[in-house]
């Protein structure tokens, strides 16, 4: 390789993390908040692992046990609440979520989830969607219609 | 031709399932993609230093589930790269996934039909254009020249995903082959040879794991295929069989803000056969090379990348100095090797619409060449330029 190459990589890669770091501090820290995953009453499911989560989410695992449809809701890319669900429950960057959601729709290996725009929507589209799964921001009240799973290891 | 047509029939058929059907069985999607392109000092895109609109990508898919344990899907797409690739339309994939086990950790997928590629980071949507981290793929790997070969087969194909708790599992095996068009045999073996190529075979196999972290993912693939050629009435190649062998490694870190990628691959190539005037030609050189790619997130919607990507046609010959002794005549020894380095960002306007730049300057004319018997037919200088500009909105 000739050392003209070697230069403007370095020279290229310089001012990339130069760039990086300085538009890297504007970043917003998300906030943390507790989330709860909630799921249509017709969901006999009450407990996932994380790594279920992930698959359900990751649109990998496209069926209940039962063999009815999962129908998978999100918030907004931009959120926070996304941003900190994807983080703390998935153990994912929401970029890698959106890339995986690229591949599965776009090579015929199924449906990335739907995206809603707010809290209450969601609650109200799970509420009324068999088979449903999303998450909420810390529900004090939900809708009779839907109900939280417990996210970890099966007792 | 037939089979192009047969293809849209089955997908117009998918789509009268939509009005029909439950809706919820049914999605479509598709991308739209235009942009402007040009080479200067190399006819790899465009001929003369032109600058052209030739860079349009179109495809629409759809989907519909049968049962819980069937699905079909298909998609076609309408490519022009410039000189990169024959224009036109292609039906991308086209096949039924039966889902073999349904358990929530354990996906086992079967595929039957017009499969795809998903043994590389991008092969499974090389021809998407947002999926993809650049306008241009590093061409060690994706290969523009047998885009056609490697991308979709047909024949059957099986997908094991195994998550635990210890991380992510998956196996990927597939075997079909290709229908090739005349211009693959020119990419392949050589622009001379005036008869076909046909693939008897591609067989290949690939794992990845990722820990449970999800920061890293590392894997290898393997690729073995088999062709023969039948010569035309008047041609200087009578007769013919080559093979391929290829590894690949691969490993991507995902951070915060960036992430890095690396696919390093080793093909041998392989061809016997018997050439006008009574000379055997027994072909078997191994070639090597891979990229390095960086991409940081700027800000939620502006990416950088940075790429350097190398590819030396012989191991045993990196700086071409055999390319003289070349059977189908001398040729300059900058097409033995392949050195480039690719600078690009991408800003997304939208959700769904990006606009995408890069500029790669490049050493070499490796991956210019048919793969069997290099030439020099698509000229390059030693050292050459590629620009692209690209606007891709998607639904």
């Amino acid at each position: 390789m000739k050392i003209w190459i070697l230069k403007v990589f370095c020279l290229s890669a310089l001012i990339f993390w130069t760039g990086a770091l300085w538009i890297g501090t504007a970043r917003a820290e998300i906030p943390t908040q507790p989330i709860a995953v909630v799921v249509n009453q017709s969901v006999e499911i009450t407990t996932l692992t994380p790594a279920q989560l992930r698959m359900i989410f990751a649109g990998r695992t496209q069926f209940w046990p039962d063999g009815s449809r999962i129908r998978v809701f999100v918030l907004p890319p931009e959120s926070d609440i996304h941003q900190f669900f994807c983080r703390q429950l998935l153990n994912i960057y929401p970029y890698q979520l959106e890339r995986i959601w690229q591949r599965v729709v776009y090579s015929g290996q199924g449906e990335a989830p739907e995206s809603i725009n707010t809290a209450q929507a969601m609650q109200d589209i799970i509420g009324q969607t068999p088979g449903a799964i999303g998450y909420l921001p810390a529900p004090e009240k939900i809708n009779k219609n839907i109900r939280m799973i417990a996210i970890g290891e099966p007792l | 031709m037939k089979r192009f047509a047969l293809s849209v029939g089955v997908l117009l058929l998918l789509v009268s399932r939509y009005s029909a059907a439950n809706h919820d069985d049914f999605s479509w999607h598709g991308f739209i993609a235009q942009g402007l392109t040009s080479s200067t000092d190399s006819n790899y895109i465009t001929t003369g230093d032109e600058i052209t609109t030739e860079l349009t990508e179109i495809g629409i898919n759809g989907s519909y589930v049968i049962n819980p344990s069937l699905s079909v899907s298909g998609q076609l797409v309408y490519l022009d790269g410039g000189n990169r690739f024959r224009q036109g339309g292609r039906l991308d994939y086209l096949f039924l996934d039966w889902r073999i086990t349904r358990l929530f950790d354990w996906q086992v997928n079967v595929h039957l039909g017009r499969y795809k590629n998903r043994h590389w980071w991008y092969s499974a949507t090389q021809d998407v254009p947002q999926t993809r981290p650049s306008i241009s793929l590093p061409q060690s790997i994706y290969y523009d020249g047998n885009r056609d070969l490697a991308l979709s087969s047909d024949g059957i194909a099986l997908q094991s995903t195994k998550t635990s708790n210890s991380g992510t599992w998956e196996v990927r095996w597939s075997y079909g082959r290709s229908p090739l068009a005349r211009e693959d045999t020119e990419k392949l073996l050589s622009p001379q040879a005036q008869g076909r190529v046909k693939q008897d075979f591609t067989h290949q196999f690939s794992t990845y794991w990722q820990p449970q972290s999800m920061h890293w993912q590392l894997g290898f693939s393997l690729l073995q295929s088999e062709f023969t050629y039948n010569p035309a009435a008047r041609d200087i190649l009578l007769n013919g069989k080559s093979g391929i062998d290829r590894l690949t490694l691969a490993a991507r870190y995902d951070s915060e803000n960036w992430e890095l990628t690396m696919e390093l691959l080793r093909d041998r190539l392989m061809y016997e056969g018997d050439f006008t005037q009574g000379i055997t030609l027994d072909v078997d050189k191994t070639g090597e090379g891979g990229y390095l790619q960086w991409r940081y997130f700027l800000q939620n919607n502006l990416t950088g990348l940075v790429r350097f990507d190398t590819y030396d046609v012989d191991r045993h010959d990196r700086h071409g100095d055999q390319l003289v002794f070349n059977p189908f005549g001398a040729i300059p020894e900058h097409y033995g090797y392949m050195d480039t380095l690719t600078v690009g960002m991408s800003w997304d306007i939208m959700a769904n619409l990006r606009l995408s730049g890069e500029f790669s300057r490049t050493h070499g004319a490796g991956r210019l060449t048919a793969v069997v018997f290099p030439d020099a037919l698509v000229y390059a200088r030693p050292y050459w330029n590629a620009w692209s500009l690209q606007l891709m909105y998607w639904f």
